[in-house]
């Protein structure tokens, strides 16, 4: 196997400076130009986010208390008076004695 | 021009020109160096301000009593408008007046739609008589509303985003609660309740998002980024009682109306844990609109007013003085109790003027014979009673996890005077807090221990629970006097008229109290605060409860006033719990 030769060592090198040269200038042009989408991307991000709350928080509104009884109200629901504590009855053995 | 010449030019222009140029550099780079790289720094790096969304409070089944929403502000840009301020006013201001106003029925103040709508009018039509270009119209606007201002398509009015806070049930639970307001540097700080005693935990950490961008604003992912990212606030899982809460303020309310009374407060905790349930004034305040409210009504009655708690603090002494083993429940009264007792100028007599001489302890209870107190308190002596006094939690705070707590001053042995003891006893003279009040009775409830009274349970940070410290616990009376007390406690509501409002089948030790209200050094004879203090079933005890009513005007008696609403109320918790 033959040695290379100093020119053409120098000749690769300025092949592959030229050719990460070119990949750097390609790729930072791609990634530079896509700041745009990242920033639709935040945005819908945030939308969402926004809108968990706002539909969680319309779940909280239609099943809050003063929503219920109104709901309850209108359909005729009526309160439990008082409660009766029942008790457990003798046994008939004893009642009769 | 010789070359000589030329030469010699050269040797000054050069030197002056490369002076002239290292001057101006020096001027740009050293001189303006820092506000220029600041302009540039301006105009391609961008910084956001995340803020933190402050935490939720929930209630014991996980509702939302507090938490957070985006409102928006409907502003007019005027350089753009091209509708006049009239049209704008009848417009939009059927819009504004739409809003919801929902509030529980303790914080009504809600204005007629006639009412509300002139008053977006002349509110609106203020604003736009403003000379300046940019004017905020009305703040707080929902989705809904934006959403129908846009559909006008007038031109010159926009919308900024605001977080506020959301309360799905209306004002319920203010005093608890607490409210958000602004500090000083007009930032979001939480105030009184649990705002205001959680406000660190729940206002979280702000962050800051700073990056490059291009001309049209949008990042350069090549360029600098730096992120401190925000933090949002911790939520508070508490112990109240969503459903109970609510029946109980509704309950408060109609109690002010029927029984004509300033004011009326309940609270309810768990007897061995100190877990509040509910805890409910009437009247209270909105906390979305704080502002519109006397600010009286932002402290919380139940923890931050003082009040001589009157016949309700004889089981107290009464426990005590059997704790000490200087009474039994068999104990019978000497000649105290044969007539008013006279101490120097003062005479003391019963709430009917009638004496039983020779009554027993259980007696004395159950007929809240204030001679009888004077005797078991005399038996007990000063040290003891002030000893127990501190025992029970009344010489300072009980440590609830509200912001407005206050602790009572007591007296010390060197100003407890004779006339001080004797009053003492039946609850006169003695300022304590609703709280104590009801952390020393649930001693009796609870085997002799007295619990420190806490709302809430857990911390919710993300997705971790942070555990809280056990409640501070302290053995007061023995389990024995405990007992005892709960049976003098459960006959005086079988003896006593309230027995009617008694839930059948069921034992509930109570006692009655009506306190008179002392005003510029005197008693009022006219105000007094009625009470009933409790707990049910008296065997293995579900709730402890208080109940107070300030100067009830269809009857001074606890017996008639509060202790009905406090049967109520139990009522709704037997059923509960």
């Amino acid at each position: 196997m033959t040695k290379p030769s100093l020119n053409t060592i120098l000749k690769l090198n300025f092949i592959i400076v030229i050719t990460l040269a070119i990949l750097n200038l390609v790729g930072t042009n791609l990634l530079a130009t896509q700041g745009q989408q990242l920033n639709q991307i935040y945005a819908q991000t945030n939308q969402i986010r926004k809108e968990n709350v706002a539909l969680a928080n319309d779940i909280a509104k239609e099943s809050s208390l003063l929503a219920l009884e109104t709901w309850a109200d209108s359909r005729g629901f009526v309160k439990v008076d008082k409660p009766l504590a029942l008790t457990t009855p003798a046994p008939v053995a004893y009642l009769s004695r | 021009m010789t070359t000589t010449y030329r030469i010699r030019v050269l040797q000054v222009i050069i030197p002056l020109i490369t002076f002239i140029v290292v001057t101006r550099l020096f001027y740009w780079q050293v001189i303006r160096g820092d506000d220029l790289s600041a302009r540039a720094a301006s105009q391609h790096n961008s910084v956001v301000t995340l803020t933190a969304r402050r935490g939720q409070i929930l209630s014991s089944d996980q509702s939302i009593l507090a938490g957070v929403e985006t409102r928006f502000l409907l502003y007019a840009y005027r350089p753009q408008l091209e509708a006049s301020s009239q049209e704008i006013v009848q417009k939009v201001a059927p819009i504004i007046a739409s809003t919801p106003d929902l509030a529980t029925s303790s914080a009504e103040i809600l204005p007629t739609p006639e009412e509300k709508l002139a008053a977006a009018k002349e509110l609106l039509e203020q604003k736009l008589n403003s000379d300046r270009s940019w004017i905020a119209l009305k703040h707080h606007l929902t989705r809904e509303q934006r959403q129908a201002i846009e559909d006008l398509d007038i031109k010159g009015l926009g919308f900024d985003e605001q977080i506020v806070r959301f309360y799905p049930e209306a004002s319920m639970s203010a005093h608890l609660l607490g409210f958000v307001g602004q500090n000083q540097q007009g930032e979001p700080q939480g105030y009184f309740g649990l705002e205001g005693y959680y406000d660190r935990q729940l206002q979280g950490r702000g962050g800051r998002l700073q990056q490059e961008t291009d001309a049209f604003g949008n990042p350069i992912l090549v360029g600098d980024y730096t992120s401190y990212s925000s933090l949002d606030g911790r939520t508070l899982l508490t112990s109240i009682n969503r459903s109970l809460q609510y029946q109980i303020e509704k309950l408060l309310h109609q109690a002010l109306l029927k029984y004509g009374a300033v004011q009326a407060s309940a609270i309810v905790m768990e007897p061995t844990t100190g877990a509040v349930i509910a805890l409910a004034n009437a009247p209270q305040y909105d906390p979305r609109i704080f502002y519109k409210f006397d600010p009286n009504l932002h402290k919380n009655p139940a923890i931050a007013d003082l009040f001589e708690p009157g016949s309700i603090f004889k089981p107290i002494v009464m426990a005590a003085a059997i704790d000490a083993g200087v009474v039994s429940p068999e104990t019978k009264c000497d000649s105290t109790c044969d007539q008013a007792v006279s101490i120097n100028q003062y005479t003391i007599k019963t709430w009917n003027d009638q004496y039983h001489p020779g009554t027993t302890m259980t007696e004395v209870i159950i007929n809240s014979d204030n001679t009888g107190m004077i005797f078991a308190a005399r038996r007990l002596g000063k040290d003891s009673f002030l000893d127990y006094i501190n025992r029970f939690g009344f010489s300072q705070a009980t440590g609830i996890d509200l912001q407005e707590e206050i602790t009572p001053k007591q007296k010390q042995i060197n100003d407890f005077k004779d006339i001080d003891l004797a009053t003492s006893s039946f609850g006169q003279g003695i300022a304590i807090t609703r709280i104590q009040m009801l952390a020393a009775a649930n001693v009796i409830a609870n085997q002799g221990i007295w619990v420190k009274p806490h709302i809430v349970q857990q911390i919710k940070d993300g997705d971790n629970l942070i555990s809280l410290p056990t409640p501070k616990t302290q053995q007061v009376i023995s389990p024995e006097t405990a007992t005892l007390v709960t049976q003098m406690m459960v006959e005086a509501v079988d003896e006593s008229t309230v027995r009617w409002n008694r839930p059948e089948g069921i034992k509930v030790a109570g006692k009655t109290g009506t306190a008179q209200i002392p005003v510029s050094g005197h008693y009022d004879e006219d105000k007094t605060i009625a009470s009933f203090i409790g707990f049910a079933p008296a065997e293995n005890p579900k709730f402890t409860m208080l109940v107070t009513l300030r100067e009830p005007t269809s009857s001074p008696w606890g017996s008639e006033t509060a202790a009905p609403l406090w049967f109520d109320i139990a009522n709704l918790l037997l059923l509960a719990l």
